[in-house]
């Protein structure tokens, strides 16, 4: 079933992409071929889906505190700052 | 002979010989950017070099999604413009360590995610071997400078070809290892279980050198590979033929044209002048690799370029009056339609239930297929042989990492060659070797490169013997 | 509430005790300057990578042994995601699929017995930053500001199986796993420092029934007492629904600890999917008999087992024992009194008493036991070698000590509390005595033994106190010898 501009809007909310319209529908327009081909190619894999592609297990770190970041390099790139806090206006949403 | 142009190699030497001083290396390319402009660089950082090492003295270029400690980095993406990182990416101690001079940060399509050089947002850059034309991406701006001769090398993320499709365009030599061979801290992705750290240079020698330097395990990158690399070329001979395997059928279903044929007329040439066995083997799964690789690529994107908010870095929405509107403007005016587009089909593939086990988990299992497909294709070959692409950039009959998605999928090492010109544009071959066969790989496309005799230099005269 | 029974799940997170966060190397202190612990890791900053602190997973896998759980052989993360301002990198690495632990169960004593509450499992996570509001609440708050200290420190979730029947149960099954945590000395779990969090999903059902109703789910729950209060408050408001034949609406309600009521929290967000999968920066863990057995191997005495040893080899009535194990703090300050002074029996009496009242003051937080064992070690020697009594003891020189931290003997010495042993310094005080109360001593001659007591007692008042009364008592004795 093709994505639908309704769905295609919803799914924009989730990741915070505000979409119009005409966004909706031509991003809808882009995803439905490949989601097509998906379906035709993936239908009825049976495999073991591969999580993780590296090979490696168990990379663990001991438990030593390091040297952090001075507090004037860990706000150097915020656009805006308070009291040497990150600032950000104010959140309405749970 | 000119200085900007020549390999890494060459510059070693010219420098050993006391022809010219590290400082001027690194001035010869300098000067060869403010003369040719074809758009390769965002920025200029240029560092001299810092010391005595096997890359002492050698100009290279970085990806701008390579952080480097006090320098602007945005991974070509507006959302990350004015990002100064307060750390550095992995690699580039080591290259600094080798003694390598940073010129500095080229561009590539917005986070990598096309591999359409004309899908960059900041600007356009041009193929040197024909001004005008597209170099091919993702890495365009890094293949571009090489070849402009702006750098002696390069280093750039690879996802799906980032790297080889460029250098193929550019007729330089591309390369990617082993999954986790090199450190990607501080190398900013989209999609890391695909992302291999690729090197960009003129010759097999000069990535041999760059992979020495760059590969050993880091304790900040989880999925490095323990040991080192050195002497990749100078060991042993090959004992007996080398058994490559080629893919007939592909040069039917997917164009076939000149460029198809220039990888060809590589392994015919090789049977005859090299002794090489070709075995003919199937791919009946590189459309399946395509798709997959592409939704594995847009729910990693989904997830890892969420962080981008203007919150503690980066673009940041003018004005917002409250947080929903502070994030999605600035998402909205800080990315660009192709990133957003893969942001969306990856929010949906992994959006709910059905569609995470439709699409992204019938993703991973289409991963498992190709990895023991290839993985069973060792037992009867020692290499793979493809063309890079499938045809020229823009054409886009076929998609151009039709060739290269499969070995980012499965980790494994590649190396594209130049191997001729179709319509006066290198085109390139791949090699595509089993995991931790770099050293095996570099040996082949050494025997190889000498074989077909392609002169990197525009004014080299093209095709060469 | 009779026709209705409660049926609860609790959800708990505790932050872990590492010395390092869980995927870089920023320190965990509680309290640093705002933005003072933070690296380019632990800020989400592009291109950097997480490294697996080993103790966070090893303390993890210890929650697990002691909560009776299965240890996953092989197990990975996660990416959790959603957006808020305090979550750097916009996604939480934690565990969906395959966490640590998993099928446990913990006892707690119900009425005269006890019961298993189901573990379901133990999983191990990232904590988030913390948004400061400006303004009264979250929603009037003109901005907000944010501080990533606390982000990326190790935070373990705990989810029960939904077999908690009541408030009570619930409180003291927190009781117990604080105490459990404690006792594995994995986290410091302070609930006003946030780090133990609990939050809680009730729903209601007819007795004797075994289909589920509709839950909902209680968010800021800051101390034991808020959790009951709210379980308390959410029975009856949904017992009163469902009652008047309204339906109770799946949602999350927020405890106003100052009004003592549940309010239904605004979620615009829609149902929380959140994308999950397999977060492809770390590499899987996979867990050998031979890991797990050394992780099990640190485990300290777990508090049932020290329970019972406790009665074994103290001699220990049950009830004292249950007590003394209640903490890993006093029961180890129980042994460690009891090897300097050898009456368990006595120890136990002054714990449980005296030493008890200092640490129920402290409140619910209690910040520990406020004096050291050697000291009490000293205050009970001095008590049986005579030097004070016992109620001087508890009145003047254990006050002193866990207000001072001084030694008693300093304190004795201060307050010139040593007791008069000295017979030729009672000889004449007696005498006094003896004299201004003939009455008296004419009763203990003719048999009345109980006025001893009293003449004992006058000794004392005129030494104030510092007459060691059972010297006293045999020089009154030798004197009237009848
Ligand atoms: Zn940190």
């Amino acid at each position: 079933m093709p994505v639908t501009k309704e769905e295609m809007k919803r799914i924009g909310e989730i990741i915070y992409l505000d979409l119009t319209d005409e966004e909706s529908v031509r991003f809808a327009d882009l995803l439905n071929p490949v989601l097509e081909k998906a379906d035709e190619l993936l239908d009825g894999l049976r495999e073991e889906p591969l999580r993780h592609i590296s090979q490696l297990r168990n990379r663990l770190r001991e438990d030593e505190v390091g040297i952090p970041l001075p507090k004037e390099k860990v706000l150097a790139n915020a656009a805006e700052t308070q009291d040497g806090c990150f600032r950000v206006p104010r959140i309405l949403e749970d | 002979m000119t200085i900007a142009g020549m390999s890494v190699i060459e510059i070693l030497e010219g420098q050993g010989r006391g022809e010219f001083t590290p400082e001027e290396a690194l001035q010869a390319h300098l000067d060869k950017i403010e003369g040719e402009d074809v758009g390769a660089f965002l920025r200029l950082c240029p560092k001299t070099s810092s010391g005595p090492g096997l890359l002492q003295g050698v100009p290279v270029a970085l990806g701008d999604e390579i952080c480097m400690e006090g320098v602007e980095t945005t991974a070509g993406s507006r959302i990350l413009t004015g990002f100064v990182p307060p750390y550095q990416a992995a690699l580039v101690g080591k290259l600094q360590g080798a003694g390598a001079a940073l010129v500095g940060k080229t561009n590539l399509t917005e986070f990598g995610m096309s591999f359409d050089m004309d899908d960059a947002v900041f600007q356009r850059t041009q193929n040197p071997w024909r001004p005008g034309t597209n170099p091919g991406g993702a890495a365009g701006g890094a293949a571009a400078a090489v070849a402009a001769g702006q750098a002696a090398a390069a280093v750039a993320a690879d996802t799906g070809g980032d790297v080889r499709i460029p250098a193929s365009f550019c007729g330089l030599v591309g390369f990617v290892p082993t999954y986790g061979r090199v450190s990607r801290y501080g190398v900013i992705q989209h999609a890391p279980s695909l992302t291999q750290v690729g090197l960009l240079a003129r010759q097999v020698g000069d990535i041999a050198l760059l992979l020495e330097v760059l590969a050993g395990e880091d304790p900040q990158d989880a999925t490095t590979l323990p040991g080192t690399l050195s002497d990749l070329l100078a060991q042993a001979v090959e004992p007996k033929p080398l058994r490559i395997g080629i893919a007939p059928d592909i040069y039917r279903s997917f164009a076939g044209g000149d460029v198809c044929q220039a990888a060809a007329n590589v392994w015919q040439r090789a049977a005859e002048e090299l002794g090489w066995e070709l075995v003919e083997v199937d791919l009946p799964w590189l459309e399946l690799a395509q798709i997959a690789r592409r939704l594995i690529a847009a729910a990693e994107s989904s997830s890892t370029l969420a962080r981008y908010d203007g919150v503690r870095y980066g673009y940041r929405a003018e004005d917002a009056q409250d947080m929903r509107e502070l994030f999605s403007r600035t998402r909205a005016e800080g990315f660009g339609e192709v990133v957003k587009g893969e942001m969306l089909l990856g929010t949906y593939i992994l959006g709910d239930k059905a569609h995470y086990e439709a699409y992204y988990l019938q993703a991973l299992r289409a991963r498992s297929v190709v990895s023991k497909s290839l993985q069973d294709l060792w037992g009867e070959v020692d290499f793979v042989l493809t063309p890079t692409t499938p045809e020229l950039p823009g054409k886009r009959q076929a998609p151009p990492e039709i060739f290269t998605g499969p070995s980012n999928l499965a980790g494994l090492p590649a190396i594209s060659l130049p191997c001729g010109l179709v319509d006066g544009l290198p085109v390139g071959v791949q090699l595509v070797a089993p995991a931790g066969e770099e050293g095996r790989l570099l040996r082949a496309a050494h025997v190889l490169e000498r074989m077909i005799g392609f002169a990197s230099s525009r004014n080299g005269g093209g095709q060469g013997a | 509430m009779h026709d209705f029974e409660a049926v609860i799940g609790l959800e708990i997170h505790v932050e872990l005790s590492t010395d390092s966060k869980i995927f870089c190397s920023c320190p965990t202190a509680f309290g640093a300057e705002v933005n003072t612990q933070c690296c380019p890791i632990c800020l989400g900053l592009p291109g950097t990578l997480p490294a697996i602190n080993r103790k966070a997973l090893e303390y993890t896998v210890k929650a697990g042994l002691a909560l009776n759980c299965q240890i996953a052989r092989h197990t990975w993360f996660d990416r959790k995601n959603y957006f808020y301002p305090d979550l750097p990198k916009a996604y939480q690495v934690s565990q969906q699929d395959a966490p640590l632990c998993f099928d446990g169960y913990l006892e707690v004593p119900v009425g005269e017995g006890a019961k298993r509450v189901g573990i379901n499992r133990v999983h191990l996570e990232e904590e988030v930053g913390k948004s400061l509001h400006a303004g009264e609440t979250i929603i009037d708050a003109a901005y907000s500001l944010l501080d990533y200290n606390r982000a990326g420190i190790p935070l373990i979730e705990i989810v029960t199986e939904p077999d908690i029947r009541s408030a009570e149960e619930a409180q003291v099954f927190l009781e117990r796993l604080r105490n459990i945590l404690r006792y594995i000395d994995i986290s410091d779990c302070k609930m006003q420092e946030g780090s133990l969090r609990c939050d809680a999903n009730i729903s209601l059902r007819p007795k004797g029934s075994t289909e589920f109703g509709t839950k909902t789910e209680i968010k800021n729950l800051n101390s034991f007492r808020a959790v009951r209060r709210a379980l308390e408050y959410e029975i009856n408001r949904q017992a009163g629904l469902l009652r008047d034949g309204r339906p109770v609406e799946p949602e999350t309600r927020h405890w106003d600890e100052q009004k003592g009521v549940t309010i239904a929290m605004r979620s615009k967000r829609q149902a929380s999917y959140y994308r999950c999968f397999a977060d492809p920066d770390l590499v899987p863990i996979d867990l050998s008999d031979e890991w797990i057995g050394q992780i099990e191997g640190e485990l300290p005495e777990l508090p049932g087992a020290r329970r019972r040893r406790f009665i074994d080899e103290y001699g220990l009535p049950e009830y004292d024992a249950q007590v003394l194990t209640s903490s890993k703090e006093m029961a180890d300050f129980f042994e460690e009194v009891v090897q300097g002074y050898n009456d368990p029996k006595t120890v136990s009496n002054w714990i449980m008493t005296e030493i008890l009242r200092y640490v129920n003051e402290q409140g619910e937080e209690a910040e520990g036991i406020p004096l050291t064992a050697t000291g009490l070690v000293e205050l009970l020697q001095l008590i049986e070698g005579g030097v004070i009594n016992r109620n001087q003891a508890k009145e003047i020189v254990l006050p002193e000590m866990v207000a001072a931290g001084k030694s008693p003997r300093q304190i004795v010495k201060e307050k010139g509390l040593e007791q008069i042993s000295d017979t030729s310094q009672l000889e004449g005080i007696v005498a006094s005595v003896l004299e201004a109360n003939p009455d008296v001593v004419q009763d203990y001659l003719g048999g009345k033994d109980k006025v001893m007591g009293f003449l004992v007692g006058q000794v004392l008042k005129a030494t104030k106190g510092k007459a060691n009364p059972r010297l006293v008592n045999e020089m009154i004795r030798e004197k009237l010898k009848r």
